[in-house]
């Protein structure tokens, strides 16, 4: 891979404090990388840096091993198309004009035939066909990014730079623009550069991300090695929950917000998770701020996963192995530590009936245990009756039993 | 509409405007104190270019040496003013920018007033020396604006805007006190400044003509870059546009021809706002042709409005400013209503 853009140790400063500061970055031919980062962490400056809108106060931007600034702006304009954050769009110019000066570069004075065969590429790709004779002051929001786009893709570049393509647009068309640009990354080997406000998004689509913060990289790599609890939260300053896609296995950012209820500092609590039942339970534990144990779970269980990600404390044994008496013992002792222990609605089978044992022990110690039965626990007996016999000893030994998940957690924050 | 149609419109709308502005000079040519017949017109004008003008033929001389140099002299002026107008408000991307928002009026106006109050006299390529001084006063001015506004190498539109207005009123400030300090001057400075084509002669259209061609040539040179500084000029940039040296080349050009215009006509007003705006609701936004039916529709108009001024109460001649300010104020105030309607739809 070679670099197609290399960011050498660059100074960006609009006149006093520099807004991006000893920056440097290689980025290879055929990246999707995403660059996020909190409001005025130098994003956009940097982008603007790379398209030559601003120049460096120190350092270089290099493009395929010539510093910007020694190629003509019409020679980068055939290389690098740019799509700004804002696109003032005033005078009645129809969407074909708009498109075909992304033709600018090219043009040696009037436009060929071959001009209006790419502008027709480029609105096709858009999605913009119909829409060629229509005045673009009389379009949506996503339409005129479209256009924009469009206009960039016109330029033919081997880069695109975009600053927020997505912002002020709603979800269709969010996804709409991010496969659009991934299409043209995998399809036709544009390299894409992408300031991306929505963390998710970014996590979805960027094949690399840079995460940025005043002015300097605070983590760069896979989405998964730059999207972690402890980095987006130390670049935006609030707390967040890292978990993971359920289809695309990409990380995904949940705000936690200031104002719902917390747990009490140090509250531990204990989750009997498994089958891939009881993540949703176990996200609204950790974002409540319990320090919550899990077990015991067998590697690559989707409840297993999720709680590596967050980093919880995990008794785990390898994959489609069954509980042995050892891994019991080991569960007993992360419930005794806990103030309460929980066992969801999770299916049971000969491999983890161990886990009941483990509950009935402590239960029966008089440790409080809260059993969440959305589903009877009847419907998710796979032992033939071997489950809902422990668990009767368990309604035995007093346990309390919740119908829903939200009461259960009420009553675990009231506390 | 594609491209392609519309180009053909374009050259048809452009010859129908050209057509249009001959028209309206021939049949202005025979309307004054003197009537001549259309006929009588062309055949004047046949003899002249084939033997030159022939003294002793009176309706030769009223239609060669004096009503042919005032309507050639009014078609190169307002057809300046119109492409000077149309191009700064599309440069500043501000649909109330005209031909002098740059100060260049009131540095005309004050070297204008300087030479009248002085009564200078001396001659410069056949030129008086009001309209030397108020070539050079635009210039000057302009000047000035364009080192307060820049920033290094760029040149931003807000500053420029801004130091316009304030370097005006500073020099129009200068003109006022000049013209209380200088009553028997009074009236003809104030003549000057409402701006007026009497008196017109051949030796002004050969000092015009030269900008003109000059001026217009590098702006349609430009049309192209200065349809895409419209979208934005960090948007130029991106498309390979060095937006600040075509601002430059653009600022020069309207401003050279502006100052020609202005430096024998005086300050006409309206032309520069108005005509830009009524051509673009025909033609569109595109720089390609809105600057030369911008340039056509500037000079019919102004040809039209002189002939206003000069027959309308003749032998009285009203200065032409106060028709075009007359029809052209209210006919803006019809535009801004039709363009805010427009948008709330």
């Amino acid at each position: 891979m070679t670099a197609v853009i290399t960011v050498e140790n660059v100074t960006l400063s609009y006149g006093t404090d520099p807004a991006v500061e000893g920056l440097t970055l290689h980025i290879s031919r055929g990246d999707f990388l995403g660059i996020i980062g909190p409001n005025g962490s130098g994003k956009s400056t940097l982008l603007r840096a790379m398209g030559r809108a601003l120049r460096p106060v120190r350092g270089r931007v290099i493009l395929e091993g010539t510093d910007l600034e020694d190629i003509p702006r019409r020679e980068i304009a055939k290389k690098i198309g740019v799509v700004p954050q804002e696109n003032p769009m005033t005078f009645d110019f129809t969407v074909e004009d708009v498109v075909l000066m992304g033709r600018t570069p090219h043009l040696r004075g009037q436009e060929t035939p071959e001009d209006m065969r790419k502008v027709r590429d480029a609105m096709a790709m858009c999605g913009l066909k119909e829409l060629a004779s229509r005045p673009v002051t009389q379009l949506s929001g996503g339409e005129k990014q479209r256009v924009v786009i469009a206009r960039a893709l016109a330029q033919e570049p081997e880069v695109l730079l975009l600053d927020e393509p997505t912002s002020h647009l709603d979800i269709g068309h969010q996804s709409e623009i991010m496969s659009l640009l991934a299409r043209l990354n995998r399809d036709r080997a544009v390299t894409v550069v992408a300031v991306l406000h929505d963390l998710n998004l970014a996590a979805t689509y960027a094949g690399k991300l840079i995460l940025m913060k005043e002015g300097r990289i605070l983590a760069a790599g896979r989405p998964e090695e730059v999207i972690t609890k402890d980095k987006i939260e130390r670049a935006y300053g609030s707390e967040v929950i890292v978990g993971r896609h359920p289809v695309t296995g990409r990380p995904t950012v949940t705000l936690i917000s200031p104002d719902r209820p917390r747990a009490r500092e140090g509250f531990q609590v204990h989750l009997v998770a498994g089958g891939g039942m009881a993540g949703a339970l176990l996200e609204s534990l950790v974002a409540a701020g319990f320090e919550v144990s899990v077990g015991v779970l067998n590697v690559g269980d989707s409840d297993w996963e999720r709680a590596r990600s967050y980093g919880l404390e995990v008794i785990d044994i390898p994959p489609f192995t069954s509980v042995t008496q050892a891994d019991l013992e080991r569960n007993v002792g992360l419930m005794r530590l806990a103030e309460v222990v929980i066992l969801p609605d999770v299916p049971f089978g000969w491999g983890n009936l161990r886990n009941l044992e483990a509950v009935l022990t402590v239960a029966q110690e008089g440790k409080p245990v809260w059993a969440l039965e959305e589903r009877p626990v009847a419907r998710r007996d796979f032992t033939g009756g071997e489950a809902v016999k422990l668990f009767r000893k368990l309604e035995r030994a007093g346990i309390r039993i919740f119908e829903d998940q939200e009461q259960l957690l009420q009553a675990l924050l009231s506390l | 509409m594609h491209l392609e149609v519309r180009r053909r419109r374009w050259r048809l709308t452009l010859g129908l405007m050209a057509a249009l502005l001959l028209g309206i000079s021939v049949a202005a040519t025979g309307l004054g104190t003197v009537p001549v017949p259309v006929g009588e017109v062309l055949r004047a004008i046949g003899d002249a270019v084939v033997s030159g003008v022939n003294r002793q033929d009176t309706n030769s001389v009223i239609v060669v040496m004096l009503r042919l140099p005032r309507i050639a002299l009014g078609s190169l002026v307002g057809a300046s003013l119109a492409l000077a107008g149309a191009t700064l408000q599309g440069l500043f991307r501000n649909p109330m920018a005209d031909p002098y928002i740059v100060g260049i009026s009131s540095g005309a106006s004050l070297g204008a007033t300087i030479a009248m109050a002085l009564a200078l006299r001396f001659s410069l390529l056949g030129l008086g020396a009001v309209p030397v001084f108020a070539f050079v006063g635009a210039l000057g001015s302009l000047a000035v604006v364009y080192n307060i506004a820049r920033e290094g190498p760029r040149l931003p539109v807000v500053p420029l805007l801004l130091s316009g207005v304030a370097v005006g009123a500073f020099l129009q400030a200068i003109v006022s006190f000049i013209m209380l300090m200088s009553d028997e001057k009074l009236r003809s400075i104030f003549l000057w400044l409402m701006g007026g084509l009497a008196g017109s002669t051949w030796t002004d259209v050969r000092a015009v003509l030269p900008y003109f061609l000059l001026g217009s040539g590098v702006l349609l040179w430009q049309a192209n870059n200065l349809n895409v500084i419209l979208l934005g000029d960090e948007q130029a940039l991106y498309l390979g546009v060095e937006v600040d040296q075509v601002k430059r080349w653009a600022l020069a050009a309207a401003s050279l021809i502006t100052a020609a215009a202005v430096s024998v006509s005086g300050l006409i007003g309206f032309v520069g706002l108005v005509v830009p705006h009524m051509v673009r609701l025909i033609v569109g936004p595109d720089h390609r042709v809105l600057l030369p039916a911008s340039a056509l529709g500037g000079a019919i108009i102004l040809v039209l409005a002189d002939t206003v001024a000069r027959t309308a109460l003749a032998p009285t001649e009203i200065p032409v400013g106060i028709i075009t300010a007359i029809t052209g104020g209210p006919f803006f105030i019809y535009l801004l209503r039709r363009y805010r309607r427009a948008r709330s739809i």
